[in-house]
């Protein structure tokens, strides 16, 4: 069974995953620009664009809503196998990045973290690693009104820089992993960004800016759009997520609301709505809640 | 649970596709991708703009409800986008679905920052807070801007002027 590790302490992970993270970008299956509606010249999609095009498509449901964590444990987990056959090891796991263990450093510190090694992210176009330009281009991304565009050009990070009105933020800091945990219920009304609850608290908006929003936002470029997919550090932000989503449930049970009977609530985010994929059958969050025989963590001390 | 083997085969989708694999499915066939391919098309394709932002609240017995419309041009063109408030006043957008900003006219700075292409070099001196191109760690000799850079032609003097009307 797959065990999922941190990235920084298990190598044979890390490198997995960049192979996976490559080959999956030179993954060519048919898919075009022109059978996902994305204007321009009639091009291949790659294995791991189409992913891109996934998440951007779904941004108004699987985000600020209760099907944030079952809808990324799908991505990830469909990811995570597709790795696996592209890299013919079964027992591949996505590695996690723990950023609130980074969030403890001092600020500059957190620029120099192992996890932008060359052997591991990079840093972007200042210092590829793996993903370079001719390797890893940036095909698809989102426009300024959040419609998909055909682009070629090399991954882009501003780590640390922030946007106007959060300049130079932290990484998110333990205390708030820790709060998270505690937070109750699953979700609540009004299912969005100011539901009070722990969806809405490890999603990153209350407190607003904060654990997986502050993430994007501390990595920037590439990961501020809906086509944040392009980098690979999405998945390690995600993956962490579900971490921390399994480790609430060890701790509160794995409960989900809403349920299908609940007042007041959208029918696509209740408990038995089905999560449609590219990549498969539709699944929904009562499917998703306890996958612990199919995968685990090394550790869900968060 | 026993994996299903094919000693003659190469291992497949079908070969890892055992009960240990849990209820998600992957397969990353055209097959696969066309079954539902109408669905994600008219998806992508279909983002709707324009909307108010509507919140609502029970106080003391009373239900009230607060719409906001933003009106944004950025060097007078309509910026198309949805922006919406959350009840703290931060104020969102899809296109950077995981920020709260604490002001339309910051998500707008942050919107020319991140889509420098779209919106070409500006009149230049924009304040304090103007941090240059915005455009990531990475210098100008290792890639293109795509098609849209190409397009682009000649730069034209543009003003930079991003006005946020807010009604509430």
């Amino acid at each position: 069974m797959p065990v999922r590790s941190n990235i920084l302490n298990d190598a044979a992970s890390r490198q997995k995953y960049v192979q996976g993270a490559l080959a999956l970008k030179a993954q060519f299956t048919g898919v075009t620009t022109q059978s996902l509606g994305i204007p321009g010249p009639n091009r291949p999609v790659s294995t791991w664009d189409r992913f891109v095009a996934w998440h951007s498509a779904v941004m108004g449901t699987a985000h600020s809503s209760p099907i944030f964590l079952p809808w990324h444990r799908i991505m990830l987990r469909t990811l995570e196998r597709l790795i696996q056959q592209a890299i013919n090891d079964p027992n591949f796991g996505l590695p996690y990045w723990d950023w609130a263990a980074d969030g403890q450093l001092a600020r500059p510190a957190q620029l120099t973290s192992a996890i932008w090694n060359n052997n591991c992210m990079g840093s972007a176009a200042s210092a590829p690693g793996a993903f370079t330009l001719a390797a890893f281009p940036v095909r698809l991304a989102s426009n300024n009104s959040g419609a998909l565009a055909q682009v070629n050009r090399a991954l882009q990070r501003t780590r640390g820089v922030g946007v106007p009105g959060i300049s130079n933020p932290s990484l998110p800091k333990k205390a708030s992993t820790a709060a998270a945990l505690t937070a109750l219920p699953y979700d609540a009304s009004p299912w969005n960004r100011n539901a009070v609850g722990f969806r809405n608290r490890v999603e990153g908006w209350n407190p607003p800016n904060d654990l997986h929003n502050l993430v994007h936002i501390w990595v920037g470029g590439d990961m501020l759009p809906a086509t944040s997919p392009n980098d690979p550090v999405f998945y390690l932000n995600h993956c962490n997520e579900d971490r921390i989503w399994e480790a609430w449930m060890t701790r509160n049970g794995r409960t989900y609301l809403p349920t299908a009977t609940t007042p007041g609530a959208q029918a696509a985010h209740r408990i038995n709505a089905p999560i449609q994929s590219p990549f498969g059958a539709a699944v929904t969050p009562a499917q998703v809640l306890n996958l612990s025989s199919v995968y685990t963590y090394d550790t869900l001390s968060v | 649970m026993a994996r299903k083997t094919a000693p003659t085969r190469r291992r497949s989708a079908a070969a890892l596709d055992t009960s240990s694999t849990g209820p998600i499915s992957a397969d990353a066939s055209l097959a696969t991708a066309q079954q539902n391919a109408a669905y994600f098309k008219k998806l992508l394709t279909g983002m709707t703009h324009g909307h108010d932002s509507v919140r609502e609240i029970d106080y003391k017995g009373h239900h009230v409800v607060v719409k906001t419309t933003y009106d944004v041009t950025i060097d007078g063109k309509p910026f198309q986008a949805d922006l919406g408030v959350t009840n703290g006043g931060d104020v969102h957008y899809h296109g950077m679905p995981n920020v709260a900003f604490a002001s339309a006219l910051d998500l707008v700075k942050a919107v020319i920052d991140t889509f420098p292409n779209e919106f070409g070099k500006g009149k230049g001196g924009g304040g304090a807070d103007d941090g240059g191109h915005g455009h990531g760690e990475h210098g100008h000799d290792d890639h293109n801007h795509g098609p849209m850079m190409a397009r682009r032609g000649t730069r034209k003097k543009r003003v930079a002027r991003a006005t946020a009307r807010r009604r509430r």
